[in-house]
């Protein structure tokens, strides 16, 4: 690879960097909310003097 | 309704994208001049008009708010600049590079499109700090948003910096003459632009989705506390 193309390389692979990491950030921030969500469900169906039902409420989450 | 607009969105930008660098790097003929790094110029200019649209819908949005009260249009203002200031990193970042193979240096103070670019980043930088440094509400959201509206300025002010510098080294390619360059490096640079807006597009709906699903989980916190 001559210079010139290393630097071309460089440029194109900084746009996949920076896509890559929007998307490292965005699965994280995803997975914060399901487990967020889940919490509620959890804590909402306590409230109503219903049993937990962890399993059913994480079945929701990820089946959403 | 479910709403399909972001997959399609996403699928269109992986597309025409794909496409866009794949005519950019084994298509387009070698420019005469700078030889292969001229191949920069097809990520390096959609990345920063792309930028520069982000930043236009961000004041857009911030206009909508400040016109109807609509608080919706907050959150679209904040996640537009958001997309703006991340593709200006990259325009910085590719432009560096460029600038490197081209002139041999990585940065140049005395360019007015280099120094300009540069403030109208930092400019929306400092939104995040102002925006963040007040509490949450119709004030923030009304500061946040005339803030957005006054950074729309400085877009053509960057943009025309280099038709209006008279001693430059960034090179002009679109004059009014049209755009100086063949029409197969012109057809791969419009393919590649229509990709980076479609990504900046799908990022746009991707992010915008995911704060506003934060906000409800927030408020639904509240409630149930």
């Amino acid at each position: 690879m001559s210079g010139g193309e290393a630097y071309v390389f460089a440029a194109y692979l900084a746009l996949f960097v920076a896509v890559l990491g929007w998307l490292v950030i965005h699965a994280f921030k995803i997975a914060r909310l399901s487990r967020e969500l889940a919490e509620l469900v959890e804590l909402a169906r306590r409230r109503d003097g219903k049993a937990p039902a962890p399993d059913a409420a994480e079945a929701r989450v990820a089946g959403q | 309704m479910r709403n399909n607009l972001g997959p399609a969105l996403a699928v269109g930008a992986l597309l025409v994208l794909g496409t866009g660098l794949g005519l950019a790097l084994f298509w387009a003929p070698e420019d005469a001049d700078q030889g292969v790094s001229q191949r920069i110029f097809y990520v390096h200019v959609p990345i920063a008009l792309t930028a520069y649209a982000c930043f236009g819908w961000g004041a857009w949005k911030a206009l909508r708010l400040l016109w109807t009260r609509e608080a919706r249009y907050d959150l679209e203002s904040y996640t537009a600049i958001h997309m703006g200031t991340i593709f200006g990193v990259l325009v910085l970042v590719t432009g560096s590079i460029w600038a490197k193979v081209s002139w041999g240096i990585w940065w140049s103070w005395s360019e007015r499109q280099l120094v300009l670019f540069l403030v109208l980043f930092l400019f929306y930088s400092a939104y995040f700090m102002l925006r963040y440094s007040t509490d949450p509400g119709p004030r923030r959201a009304n500061m946040s948003a005339v803030y957005a509206l006054f950074g729309v300025v400085l877009i053509p002010v960057s943009f025309l910096a280099i038709r209006l510098a008279e001693n430059f080294i960034h090179p002009v390619v679109f004059t009014r003459e049209g755009p100086q360059m063949a029409g197969s490096m012109f057809f791969a640079f419009c393919v590649c632009l229509a990709g980076m807006l479609l990504l900046a597009a799908a990022l746009y709906q991707a992010e915008l989705a995911g704060k506003r699903l934060d906000a409800r989980v927030r408020e639904l916190r509240e409630a149930l506390a």
